[in-house]
Parts: C-alpha cells; sequence; structure tokens
C-alpha cells in the first residue's frame, strides 16, 4: 500500500486569477439581460408559458435566494410586452334578477369609458326625464286621466240621483256613505208620514229604495276597476313620457358602442327598466306636483339609479401588453375576488358594484405568479385556486356561500371565463409533496421548471458570472468591484456551492456579500471596492454570527472540553463535526473514543442507546460493525463487545460521516496501537473500508485548524479527509498558507487502510497468501485480539457447561 | 257683519281640516277670531226616523238599516274631533276661538253664519264619497251666496305657495292683491299675478306702479303675467298651464260664473275668493 501524501497546495483551493478576468472594473462590464446557468428552467419556462393547453400552468421549484421570483417574473414581463392586451371586464345589473350580476366583456380600455358615459347617461336621465314630467301637456293629460275616475262617479251618481228624485227618493251624504231616503214634495220622510202613504206607494218606494241601492251599490264596486285602470293609464303615459325623454340619449350611446352587442343588448335592457321603473326613479306615488314637492329626493334617486351603474371590475385602460401579477398574500379574496357589503341602519347591504376583482381576475388573460408556500397557508385558497383552474372560470363567492354555512341571500355574479397561466414559485419539497399528496396537482401543473443549485466553473462561465456581479452591483447602485475583488466573490462562490468546480446560483448570499463589501469599502474611505474589503465583509460576516463558534474554541482551549491536538492515545480520535445556527456554520472538533472486550459480537453506539443518535448515525455505525465482521476473524465468531462513544457530545448526533473516524477508534483499541492525536478525521465508512464524501468540508477542516491554531501549531497536525472531498476544497487563504509553510496537513483518504496508517504510523497490512495479515500491522493486531477474544469465549462458554453439568 | 271672524266649517275631513290650517293663517294675518263650526245634519237624522230608509257604505258598498241613536253618536263624536283640531291649531298661533255644534240643514246653516263672518273656510268637498271631481254641493253654495271672502281648501292641502292671483283694475283687485303680498311674506316672497288688461292701457301702469310700491315696502316679489286676450276661456288655459299655488280671486262678476268655476275646480289648488273684507293695511 502506498504512503498517502498530504494534499498540495493548489489543491486546497480553486484560486479565481484575476487574468482570467478581462475587465479592470465592474464598470466595464456589460449587465446581464438574459438568465445565466439555468437553461434547463428557462427552457422549461419557455415551453409552460407558450403551450396553451389545459392544465399547463407551471411550478417553479427550487430553493429560495436562487432569484427563482425575479427570473420568473423578468421572463415573463419581457414576453406580456409582445402579447396583447386582454379583455376589460365589467359587472351590470341584471334588471331580471338583481342578485345575480351579469358580465359584460369589452376591448381593453372600453370598460372605463363605458362607465363614465353611464354615470353621464344617468345625470342626463336626472335631469331629461323630470323636465318631461314638468312638461304642461303631460301634467294637462295626466290631469284629465285622474280627473276621468271621479267624473265617472260623479256621472253614474248624479244620473242616480235623477233617477231618485224621480221617484220621490233623496240621497244624503252620512258619515259612512250615502242614504237613501223617500220624499215627498221635496221633504224627507220620517215615519208617520211614510205610513200616512198608500200601501201601494210605500211598496214602490220600498222598491226603488231598493233598486237605487242596487245602483250605488254597483257604482261603488266599479269604482276599484275605475282606479285600476286610470293607474294602468297613468303609467302607460309615464312610461311614454320616460321613453320620448331617455330613447335619444340611449340610441346616441348606443351608435357609440355599434360594434360591440352586448353593450347594445344591455342599453336596450337599461332602456326598458328605466321606462318601467320612472315611477319609482322620477316620480312618487301621487304623480308630479307642486314645485315638485312630491318628488323623489336627489338621494333617495341617487340609490335608485345606482343600478345603473358599471362595475369596472378589470381595467386594461392602462395595460401594455398581457398582465403579469405577482400576489404576494393570496388568500381566498384576494385570489378569487369578494362581494364587500355596507352598513345601512344596521344591515348589511350589497349591490353589483360592490363585487371586487381578485388577483385571478386581474391576471386573466395572463399570467399570475403566487408563492406556493403562502399559498397553501391561507386557508381554503389552494382549493379554490384548483377549482378555478379546473372549471376555468371565477365565481366570486364568499366562503360562507362556497362552505355552504351561510344561507342569508347574497349576490350570485355571472362567473368569468378564466384563461390564466398561473406560476406558483416553490421549493423542491413542496414541488415533491404536491405531486405525491394531491392528485390534481399533476393535472394542473404541468410543467415543473426546475432551478438549478449552481453552474460549472468554466472560464466562460466565470465571465458571465462577472457580469452577473456587475448587474447586482449596478442594481444595488453599489461602488464598482475591481478585478481582485470580483475574484474574490467568485471564489466565495464557489465556496457556497461546496464545489472547486461551480459556482453558486444562490445569488442572495452573493447580492448579500456585494453589498457589505460596498459597505466596508466606503467606511475605509475607498471608490472602487477591492479584494480586501470582500475578505473583510466575509471575515466579519462571520465574526458578526461567531460568537457561540469562538466560545467553544475558548472552552476547547481551556480543556473544558477535551479535545487532544498533540500525543498519542489509544481508542480515541479526533472528530470532525459541522455545527449550522442561524445560516452560519462552522467546523467544530469533537473526541471519540472506543472501549472494547471479549464478548457477543456486538458494538455499541452509545449516542444510540441513549436516543442522542439520528438514523443515519445508527446506519454508520451498522456499516462499522459489517467491516469488522467481514474483514477479521470470517472463520470465528465475532466475540467481541466494543462501545464507542461521542464524548462530551449532549445533543444529537446525525450523520454517517464520523463512521470512519469510529473505525479508526475501534481498530486502535483491538490493535492497542495508539492513535496520533494531532489529527482529526472525517469520512462516511463503507462496508468495504472505502471512505466516501461527506458534507461541509472546508468548515470541518477550518474547525480543527482554528483549534491547532489557538493552541500553537506543532508542524505534525492536520486533517484527514475523503479524498472524494478534494474537488470540494476551497479553504480560506488562512489555512492555505499554514499548509503552505508545513505547519498544518491536509490527508486524502480513500480507504481506511490508508486513514490508520497516518493515524498510528503502523501500515495497515494486507492478507498474505495465506490469508493472514502479517503481524506488525495494524489488521494483525485487531485479528490477533479478535481470535483472542474468540477462544476466551470457547473457553469461557466450554467451563460454563461443566459447571452447569456439575 | 262681524268683520272680526271667520268661520271653519269643520265636519273632521281631511278637507276641513286642512281649511282649518289655512283659517288659521288667515286669522293670524287679519287678526280675526275664529269661529269653528260643525253642523250636525238635521236632513240626516230625519232620515234616520224612516224605517226604509238605507245606507250604502262608501268604502265597502254594503248596505243596512240607519240608526237615529249611532248617528247621534257619530256626530257627537266627530264634532269633538272638530273642537280638538280647532283648539290645537287655533292655541299654536294664540288665536282667539270659539266652537259651536249646530243641528240644522247644511247649507242653510252655512249661509245663515257667513252673514257675520268676514271669511268663511272649508274642504271642497266631504270625504265620505270615495271621490268626486270639482267641490261639492256645500262649496259652491257658499261660493255663491257668501258676501265675504271664502277660501276653499283642496286635495288635503292648506295654503300652497307661490300664490297667484288674478287682477284686473287695481280698484278691482286692490284687496285680492294686498292679501298676495300679506300671503307672500309667509313664504317664498313672491307671487304671480295674471293680469286681463281692460281698454284703458293706464290701469295697467297704475297696477304696475302700485305693485312696485307695494313690493319695495313689504319686501315682497311679484311676477305679472298679462293675459291676452283677457277672455275667461285664455285665463282658464293660463291657469291650467300655470299650476298656481294658491289662486286668489277677486270679487268680478265673470269669475263667478260657473263655466269660470268648473275650470278652476279642474285646477286641483286651493281658492280664495276675496269678496267684501277690510281693507289691510298695505302702505
Amino acid at each position: 500500500m502506498s504512503r498517502v501524501s498530504p494534499l498540495k497546495i493548489n489543491q486546497l483551493t480553486n484560486r479565481c486569477s484575476t487574468k482570467d478576468l478581462s475587465f479592470r472594473t465592474t464598470k466595464d462590464l456589460k449587465p446581464v439581460r438574459d438568465v445565466i446557468g439555468q437553461d434547463r428552467a428557462v427552457e422549461a419556462l419557455k415551453f409552460g408559458v407558450e403551450i396553451g393547453s389545459e392544465g399547463y400552468n407551471l411550478f417553479v421549484l427550487g430553493p429560495s435566494g436562487y432569484g427563482r421570483h425575479s427570473v420568473v417574473q423578468n421572463y415573463l414581463n419581457r414576453l406580456a410586452k409582445t402579447k396583447p392586451v386582454p379583455s376589460d371586464w365589467c359587472y351590470v345589473n341584471n334588471f331580471v334578477d338583481s342578485y345575480k350580476p351579469l358580465l359584460l366583456k369589452l376591448p381593453s380600455g372600453t370598460g372605463r369609458k363605458l362607465a363614465e358615459d353611464m354615470d353621464r347617461l344617468v345625470e342626463d336621465f336626472r335631469n331629461s326625464v323630470p323636465a318631461a314630467f314638468e312638461n304642461d301637456k303631460y301634467r294637462m293629460r295626466r290631469q284629465e286621466i285622474e280627473h276621468e275616475v271621479s267624473e265617472q262617479q260623479d256621472k253614474a251618481l248624479e244620473a242616480v240621483k235623477k233617477r231618485a228624485k224621480k221617484k220621490n227618493i233623496t240621497l244624503i251624504q252620512t258619515p259612512s256613505g250615502i242614504a237613501l231616503s223617500p220624499t215627498k214634495a221635496g221633504e224627507i220622510l220620517d215615519q208617520d208620514a211614510f205610513r200616512k202613504l198608500p200601501v201601494k206607494e210605500r211598496k214602490k218606494l220600498q222598491k226603488d229604495i231598493t233598486a237605487l241601492q242596487a245602483d250605488i251599490e254597483k257604482i261603488i264596486h266599479h269604482i276599484p276597476r275605475i282606479r285600476r285602470s286610470i293607474q294602468r293609464k297613468v303609467k302607460d303615459l309615464n312610461q311614454a313620457v320616460t321613453r320620448a325623454a331617455v330613447s335619444g340619449l340611449i340610441e346616441d350611446l348606443k351608435q357609440e358602442y355599434s360594434a360591440m352587442h352586448n353593450v347594445q343588448d344591455y342599453l336596450d335592457k337599461v332602456q326598458e327598466d328605466v321606462v318601467e321603473s320612472a315611477e319609482e326613479l322620477f316620480l312618487s306615488k301621487e304623480g308630479p306636483g307642486q314645485g315638485g314637492g312630491n318628488m323623489p329626493t336627489e338621494e333617495m334617486q341617487v340609490a335608485s339609479m345606482v343600478r345603473y351603474r358599471v362595475n369596472v371590475l378589470v381595467d386594461h385602460g392602462e395595460t401594455k401588453g398581457t398582465p403579469v401579477l405577482y400576489e404576494d398574500n393570496p388568500c381566498y379574496n384576494n385570489l378569487v375576488g369578494r362581494v364587500e357589503h355596507i352598513s345601512h341602519m344596521g344591515t348589511l347591504l350589497t349591490d353589483f358594484t360592490l363585487i371586487k376583482p381578485g388577483m385571478l381576475h386581474l391576471a386573466n388573460g395572463g399570467y399570475l405568479v403566487i408563492d406556493a408556500m403562502q399559498l397553501l397557508m391561507q386557508p381554503f385558497a389552494w382549493d379554490s385556486l384548483k377549482r378555478c383552474l379546473r372549471s376555468r372560470e371565477i365565481r366570486v363567492e364568499s366562503l360562507g356561500q362556497s362552505l355552504s354555512l351561510v344561507s342569508t341571500v347574497s349576490l350570485e355574479p355571472e362567473p368569468l371565463p378564466l384563461d390564466v397561466k398561473v406560476v406558483l414559485v416553490g421549493d423542491r419539497m413542496l414541488y415533491y409533496m404536491l405531486h405525491d399528496l394531491d392528485p390534481e396537482f399533476s393535472d394542473l401543473f404541468k410543467v415543473a421548471v426546475d432551478f438549478e443549485d449552481h453552474m460549472d466553473r468554466s472560464p466562460r462561465n466565470v465571465q458571465m458570472y462577472a457580469r452577473l456581479i456587475a448587474t447586482l452591483i449596478q442594481k444595488d447602485d453599489l461602488m464598482p468591484f475591481d478585478r481582485g475583488a470580483v475574484a474574490r466573490v467568485i471564489e466565495f462562490s464557489s465556496r457556497h456551492a461546496e464545489d472547486a468546480e461551480k459556482l453558486t446560483m444562490e445569488m442572495r448570499s452573493v447580492a448579500d456579500l456585494l453589498r457589505e463589501s460596498n459597505y466596508w469599502a466606503r467606511q475605509g474611505k475607498a471608490t472602487l471596492v477591492k479584494s480586501d474589503h470582500v475578505q473583510n465583509a466575509i471575515d466579519q460576516a462571520a465574526r458578526r454570527l461567531g460568537r457561540i463558534q469562538t466560545r467553544w474554541r475558548e472552552e476547547t482551549v481551556k480543556g473544558t472540553f477535551i479535545i487532544e491536538t498533540e500525543g498519542e492515545r489509544v481508542g480515541q480520535i479526533n472528530a470532525l463535526s459541522v455545527i449550522q445556527l442561524g445560516g452560519h456554520a462552522f467546523g467544530h472538533p469533537g473526541r471519540i473514543t472506543a472501549q472494547v472486550r471479549m464478548g457477543g459480537g456486538e458494538v455499541i453506539d452509545i449516542e444510540r442507546e441513549v436516543n442522542l443518535g439520528g438514523s443515519l448515525h445508527s446506519k454508520g455505525m451498522m456499516i462499522l460493525s459489517g467491516y469488522l465482521m467481514g474483514h477479521f476473524v470470517a472463520d470465528k465468531p465475532l466475540s467481541l463487545s466494543a462501545s464507542l462513544v461521542f464524548e462530551q457530545s449532549y445533543n444529537g448526533v446525525d450523520g454517517d460521516s464520523a463512521s470512519s473516524t469510529e473505525l479508526y477508534a475501534l481498530l486502535s483499541a483491538l490493535s492497542g496501537l495508539p492513535i496520533k492525536q494531532t489529527f482529526a478525521v472525517t469520512g462516511a465508512l463503507s462496508q468495504m473500508g472505502e471512505v466516501q464524501a461527506i458534507g461541509g468540508v472546508n468548515e470541518k477542516i477550518e474547525g480543527f485548524f482554528e483549534l491547532c491554531k489557538a493552541r500553537g501549531f506543532t508542524g505534525d497536525q492536520g486533517v484527514l479527509i475523503p479524498a472524494a472531498n478534494v474537488n470540494h476544497l476551497m479553504l480560506n487563504p488562512e489555512v492555505t498558507d499554514a499548509v503552505r509553510q508545513k505547519k498544518f496537513h491536509i490527508y486524502p483518504i480513500c480507504h481506511v487502510n490508508e486513514g490508520i496508517s497516518v493515524l498510528t504510523g503502523v501500515p495497515a497490512g494486507k492478507r498474505n497468501a495465506k490469508g493472514l495479515f502479517p503481524k506488525n500491522t495494524v489488521n494483525g493486531l485487531v485479528e490477533r485480539r479478535l481470535v483472542a477474544f474468540a477462544e476466551q469465549s470457547r473457553a469461557f462458554h466450554a467451563n460454563d457447561g461443566k459447571d452447569e453439568k456439575k | 257683519m262681524n268683520s272680526k271672524r271667520i268661520l271653519i266649517a269643520l265636519d273632521s275631513s281631511s278637507q276641513s281640516l286642512s281649511a282649518l290650517d289655512a283659517a288659521v293663517e288667515i286669522a293670524h294675518q287679519r287678526g280675526c277670531e275664529l269661529l269653528g263650526v260643525f253642523i250636525e245634519d238635521a236632513e240626516l237624522l230625519r232620515v234616520t226616523q224612516c224605517d226604509v230608509a238605507r245606507e250604502v257604505g262608501a268604502s265597502a258598498a254594503q248596505s243596512r238599516n240607519l240608526q237615529h241613536a249611532e248617528i247621534e253618536s257619530i256626530f257627537r263624536s266627530l264634532a269633538a274631533h272638530a273642537r280638538q283640531s280647532l283648539e290645537i291649531a287655533a292655541e299654536r298661533k294664540r288665536i282667539p276661538w270659539d266652537f259651536q255644534v249646530i243641528r240644522g240643514q247644511v247649507d242653510e246653516t252655512l249661509t245663515e253664519l257667513m252673514k257675520e263672518v268676514e271669511v268663511t273656510a272649508l274642504g271642497s268637498l266631504s270625504s265620505r264619497w270615495p271621490a268626486t271631481s270639482g267641490f261639492g254641493s256645500t262649496a259652491l253654495n257658499v261660493l255663491k251666496k257668501s258676501k265675504g271672502g271664502v277660501f276653499i281648501a283642496r286635495n288635503g292641502n292648506s295654503i300652497l305657495f307661490p300664490v297667484t292671483v288674478v287682477s284686473r283694475t287695481l280698484e278691482e283687485s286692490r284687496m285680492a292683491l294686498e292679501t298676495a303680498f300679506s300671503m307672500g311674506n309667509l313664504c317664498h316672497h313672491y307671487f304671480n299675478v295674471l293680469y286681463l288688461p281692460g281698454d284703458d292701457p293706464l290701469q295697467e301702469l297704475e297696477l304696475r306702479q302700485w305693485l312696485t310700491q307695494v313690493s319695495q315696502d313689504k319686501a315682497v316679489l311679484f311676477r305679472m303675467y298679462v293675459i291676452t286676450p283677457p277672455t275667461m276661456m285664455n285665463l282658464a288655459g293660463y291657469l291650467q298651464a300655470f299650476r298656481p299655488g294658491t289662486l286668489i280671486l277677486p270679487d268680478i262678476p265673470w269669475l263667478k260664473k260657473a263655466r269660470f268655476l268648473k275650470q278652476v275646480q279642474t285646477l286641483d289648488c286651493p281658492v280664495y275668493l276675496i269678496r267684501g273684507m277690510e281693507e289691510m293695511e298695505t302702505s
């Protein structure tokens, strides 16, 4: 087995050379107009937006901070300018059923004009119709009609009176009607005088009174019929006068909207309603009277004429292209609109003018961008959105109505046909969850726009990235950055991507770094941001969040946390972990110890026993057991009892990145060979003994480096990392300097045999032709110990059996 | 004639109550007392004594025999209501008042009472009969026989503004015009004059000068319309078109002709006939 060499300087970080950047400052760079590094996402976006079929709405997935919103918005905004402006939508009164307002679809910009025209028309009605009723001809005609009733009555009564007189009967008014009484020579007869009359005459008078009484009854019975006839005539007259007054006004308006048949139909209905409701709108029940005293008040008239207003729900008069809207509060009402109410005399009232649009109305014909998480957090919003997309119409109804919780009368506006592309923006987990858990999701959101986390750090991409940096600088109006500063930002980007060959697409952190670098440059009275300012910004950010890191290191240096960085120990090794606190990650060395004795083949993970170990950590431990079983004493039972623990760890441990480290501790304990405490180790173990890649490699190395630095370098300190992680190294300049000065070493490890050799200084050992490990190797010593345990175990069990027989 | 009394004929109908309001206003302006009268129709009481007499109800056309006691009771009730209405209206303006209940023939009784008063106010007709055009027989009789002024309320309206006065010569119309000025003071501060020109153009000049002078003194404006030709039918046409608030008629003989009165009855406005009244202080 070849001896493992420490990494060279150029392997520790992928420096961005200023020679690769062909500009002096970011001022020289053209801003980026197109999206970079997101070809797959942009293609999907283009596809999703252009495909017209049903259900091809988009879900933009990716972590936040990657510019998903701005990329989508910019793309849609550019595209929208080339598309036609959608129609205006208005709600108008339904004159047949006012609870079901009707929709008018109008060419863009016409809605507001129609609303204004209708307001003017109503004003004209209010001026011209009452004037028509003030006309003398109208008054005389109405008076004539109204006099008909009394004249007819008078005539009928007069005729009865005349007949009565001829028959010696008089008609006298009583407090409650008319009395008929016999007379003689014009004198009313009392009972005595009447009795003195001849019987024949008396009978005749009685008969005549009865007949006249019937005539009067007939007149009275006829009166309501006359009144109804008069009312009809008056109504006809009022309607004729109103029609004459309004028809000209409406015809003028109809001509203006001659190309719009729906408006023409609506205006016809308005005319019919004005004529039908003339008395309610312009007259009191008694009709026009002296000085207009019995006309409806202005307030009443205005309230009645609300029915002729036009509620412009969607006005695209000022819109250029198709609308692109973003709803940051996608609650139910904000999506599908609402019907508002006004309080009047303690009662809530509403009408079609109080229908308010939702974002779906406003974005109809265009694009609506919604944050998926916000949408799902709003009660009933997701369901309502799906319902609208499924039915391709927007139904404005209150939640109470849609859930059938409210039975009071409310509006049921005509549903508005929906043609909108909805773009949901959310993280990947949300997308996959919706896909798995909501069967409708895949029908309605067929296009996934998946954002890349990072892009390749190719020379071309580096140039593009520099332009992207320049764009962010320009957008935030920051001072220009020189080449060195840009190079440092690019290195930061690779470090953020945790890959020396990649650049992060999480532009929020990059933009933050630019702003903070600009701040520190300004603090330093500089007019140009340089690499020192960028480094200072990185350091200051780390310092701001580094309180816990510092405290931990202090306690370690003091010995509160026992981490040895010198000497050798059997069964003890320095491990490396990463702690993520509030967006700041830092490496934290820990100590793993192992104890062994004869046993039943179990390796006890103390973390798991006390429920501090996560499932991945347990998995690592089982892999470790698998490695032991596969590599040692295959022909004998593994009579080992081992326990492993993260010393002074009081919180949960998860991940398998310490599994190789734990194996090294166990091998040391079994072989009795001490491990150099000058090293810290990380790496995930396979059952075959391969050391696999782990996350947070830079932070882990820097964590142990900081501790060694604090205690003073001994020259033989360093870290063992998986060789697969070498490409991820973007270590800070202080570490690389220490390595250059041979104060610190980083070993790339492919197999545990390499690692244990470095850690113990003893070869790991390889099985010879007889299948045995050489004696003075780590593996040889381990196997010898395990064989000894097996034999001890066999002897122990044999004695145990004898004892039982005795 | 006791020129300081205004007679108000009350039968508790809405028409007569409107006449009461007008009578109170006129009495207040002219400094008169009010004499309210409720006439128990003797003829009706006599009818109740005949078994064959029948009554047909105005509201439901139900026929029944008349009961003397019931009519007596109704009269008492109506009279009490009339008295109470008079008291309230008169006391509101602090006008001295008196009230009488007289049993007799209505027209005759009123004719007798009218001799003693300056103005008689009454409703155009009783509301007991469902509807009728024009004035009732009592109102027509009062118009015909009264030597003093007559105010006839119409359709539940008391004095309506602006008032309109028909005028010929100043001499004939002075009293009516003075009344119009005093009523103009109550509301609107203007009134209309429908002038019927005579042969002498100076008459119009004289009228205008007088009107202008009084208008300045009283701060009440007037609008004068000249009716040409000054025929009865032309005036009637003007009135139809003009729709006067309250029509004030001076004591011109041809204005009392049946033909003109018939036209006036179609106007639906209160009518105030000025006749035999003491001159009011105007200027």
